[in-house]
């Protein structure tokens, strides 16, 4: 793994070989742009909107943060554009679209599952069977979409799983994927992933299950891969310290909405919704002074489509005031400044007060 | 035989500047857990989970021990509870050996000590409500009947939790309410010390904060010490007064929050700590980290046995395992780079896991 050592320089704006165009969210030239997404499950009452109206856009070789709590909707977004919504779920409302083409629900995702977006989830090995040998998964895509035959299959799944640092990749084909350690099944999930270069790989929790050196290798590895595959990335996750390390740009998800979205550094920075603020400081950090007590938010996440009437944080929210437990605000800009990566948004009635505003 | 002069030194050293911790509550020394697995039809052999860890905990204070899976952090924890009974060495608790109680005086010791998991459903029964659930400790106590409802409730508000929710069942409560369930039934028997093993790791992050404020809470009203094991360095940044790092079986660092996080001392620590993504440090390269896995504790490698993963390993670390020594930091680090503090104790006195018996 001495490879890993060596710099990528390779940023996604900087890329060669994708037109990746002057795009804005919602725009043309999108890998994804996902409109107004709208998720619903049976409730004893109607239905439970665990989703509720969704809209963000990828461009080429970006890399985007989905961060969340349990229950917030971030997987089930995921899930939704995979079209794995698990039933009696279904995609109540909205519009996904693929390279800028909607999905037609005539063709079978395998068809475009794999080369145009790909999956890696938390556990591999709920991913990768486990009763079927690694080479035979490993080739499976490349054979199905490419057309390989099986010895030039296998031939490239060996050049892939060495390329994510699998010691002895000829060795590994003829395995199970229960004999592998958390990391190395990561790894193989992550070769699988990539193998037909999709152009969007969605991450969803990948080291939340990983000790945090294996964590970081896995991380660097799934950084350099996308890059060198061009392929964007979707991080999904609950920690707010691995996306801020790794995406351009962050969406905050609560209550099955966003409720904050902008480039990294300026909701790091400047968090605007009251969220994100008490999210960032209920956590401790590794440098600098320590509180006596953390930041904590009172009461819990609630639970998939119980939501609030009203911001769905207001009963949570230390500045909640009459109109947010009546008015579900908006996700709007907060000023004009165009940043590379798109605008800095918040769904909050206080961001646009002037107390409140820039003040963090 | 106390293991005090493996209490790390220094102005940050809180209640024990001397590097004695006066009477501390736990004292672990030279403590061994291993276990024997079958290889085959007719092989077996020794994993040595935990392999000579010795320290010690003043009543009061925090030790926050890490390291990642396989390193052994939970199998002393479950040898200082007696889950697991020791293979050698001596856990101390107020001046009595645990090693081998058995029968009341095991049940007496374990109401000194208790267990937070990181799964709620490891301490409580899914089929007793939690008032049920905290009023067995209570029982155990010896309190009356009528007593145990009053101080359940008062348990309850103990942990920021309504009184009402005496009547429901685990399965009825959110993973917050549980885990404050399974420290109101840990209070229950008014034990000096509780070990809390990876206690808010499941936790989303917004009531993460939470429990980790009430624990610090409850330990500046009742006194009660913690072993606090978590594998997220900046959790333990937060709640711990020491820090122990474990790698394969063994310490390999052992210093006051200050010295550890200020000056790591061994090549692993910082390696543990330059992969903490941290919200201070955006940006900051990743890519310094370390190569490999940790290895199988069944056959760790020979000499130290961080060395086939570690940037500084010179060619003594193949064959000899270091033993903790004084660092420069003032901490305890075993590493053969590392250099050893110039004031400290001549080689000769140099501290020894291996020399303390029980």
């Amino acid at each position: 793994m001495a490879s890993q050592q060596q710099p990528v320089t390779s940023r996604p704006d900087g890329q060669a070989g994708l037109t990746a165009g002057p795009a804005g969210p919602g725009g043309s030239g999108a890998v994804i742009e996902v409109e107004h997404l709208t998720v619903a499950f049976p409730a004893r009452e109607g239905s439970a909107e665990v989703v509720r109206d969704v809209s963000f856009a990828i461009r080429p070789g970006e890399r985007v943060g989905l961060v969340g709590e349990s229950g917030s909707g971030k997987s089930l977004t995921a899930r939704a554009v995979m079209q794995l919504i698990p039933p009696p779920g279904r995609v109540a409302g909205g519009r996904i679209l693929l390279d800028g083409t909607e999905l037609d629900p005539g063709v079978p995702p395998s068809r475009w599952r794999g080369t145009s977006v790909a999956m890696i989830t938390q556990d591999p090995l709920s991913s990768l069977n486990p009763l079927v040998r690694i080479g035979v998964q490993a080739t499976e895509m490349l054979r199905f979409h490419r057309g390989l035959s099986r010895s030039a299959a296998k031939a490239k799944a060996a050049e892939l799983l060495a390329a994510v640092g699998i010691p002895d990749p000829a060795r590994a084909l003829t395995q199970f994927p229960a004999v592998l350690s958390g990391g190395m099944r990561q790894r193989v999930a992550l070769a699988i992933a990539i193998s037909c270069e999709p152009r969007l790989l969605i991450a969803d929790e990948p080291t939340t299950a990983l000790d945090v050196t294996i964590q970081a290798q896995v991380l660097d590895l799934l950084e350099r891969t996308c890059a060198e595959h061009g392929s964007a990335v979707l991080l999904i996750s609950h920690d707010l310290g691995v996306v801020a390390n790794f995406c351009d740009r962050l969406l905050v998800m609560y209550g099955g909405r966003i409720v904050e979205s902008g480039p990294t550094a300026q909701i790091v920075g400047h968090p605007a919704h009251p969220y994100t603020r008490a999210l960032m400081s209920s956590v401790p950090s590794m440098t600098g002074e320590l509180p006596e007590r953390l930041v904590s938010i009172p009461g819990s996440p609630p639970a998939g489509g119980t939501w609030a009437a009203g911001c769905a944080f207001a009963p949570r929210c230390p500045i909640a005031r009459s109109v947010c437990r009546t008015v579900d605000p908006e996700l709007a800009a907060l000023d004009d400044h165009a940043y590379e990566t798109g605008p800095h948004s918040a769904a909050c009635h206080a961001s646009r007060d002037e107390s409140w505003g820039r003040a963090a | 035989m106390t293991p005090g002069h493996l209490t790390p030194s220094g102005p940050e050293a809180g209640p024990h500047p001397d590097g004695a911790a006066p009477d501390p509550i736990v004292e672990v020394a030279d403590l061994q857990v291993h276990f024997k697995i079958r290889r085959g039809l007719t092989g077996a052999q020794t994993v040595r989970a935990v392999d000579g860890v010795s320290f010690a905990l003043a009543a009061g204070e925090t030790l926050g021990l890490a390291g990642e899976s396989g390193s052994g952090k939970s199998t002393v924890a479950r040898a200082l509870v007696r889950v697991h009974r020791p293979t050698g060495g001596s856990i101390r608790v107020a001046g009595v050996a645990a090693g081998r109680l058995h029968g009341s005086d095991l049940r007496a010791y374990r109401r000194r000590m208790q267990m937070v998991y990181q799964d709620p459903y490891d301490s409580l029964d899914p089929r007793m409500t939690a008032g049920e659930a905290i009023g067995e400790g209570l029982a155990v106590r010896g309190l009356a009947r009528a007593q145990r409802k009053a101080e359940t409730e008062a348990l309850l508000r103990r942990v920021n939790l309504p009184a009402a929710l005496t009547a429901r069942y685990p399965g009825q409560l959110s993973g917050g309410q549980r885990q404050r369930v399974s420290i109101a039934r840990a209070l229950a028997v008014s034990p000096e010390v509780i070990v809390c093993d990876e206690a808010v790791a499941a936790l989303d992050v917004s009531i993460r904060a939470q429990v980790l404020n009430l624990l610090k809470d409850i330990q500046a009203d009742a006194g009660v010490s913690y072993l606090f094991i978590s594998h997220d360095l900046s959790t333990l940044r937060f709640m711990a007064d020491r820090i122990a790092i474990m790698y394969v079986g063994r310490l390999v660092e052992y210093g006051t929050s200050g010295q550890v996080f200020s000056q790591p001392q061994h090549p692993y620590t910082q390696a543990l700590m330059a992969a903490v993504p941290d919200m201070a440090n955006l940006g900051r390269s990743r890519r310094a980290g370390l190569t490999g896995e940790p290895p199988n504790p069944a056959s760790p490698p020979p000499g130290c046995p961080f060395h086939p993963r570690c940037p500084a390993a010179i060619d003594i670390c193949r064959t000899a395992r270091p033993e903790l020594r004084r660092k420069a930091g003032g901490q305890l680090a075993a590493c053969h780079v590392a250099p050893d503090d110039p004031a400290g104790p001549a080689p000769a006195d140099a501290p020894s896991t291996t020399g303390v018996t029980a």
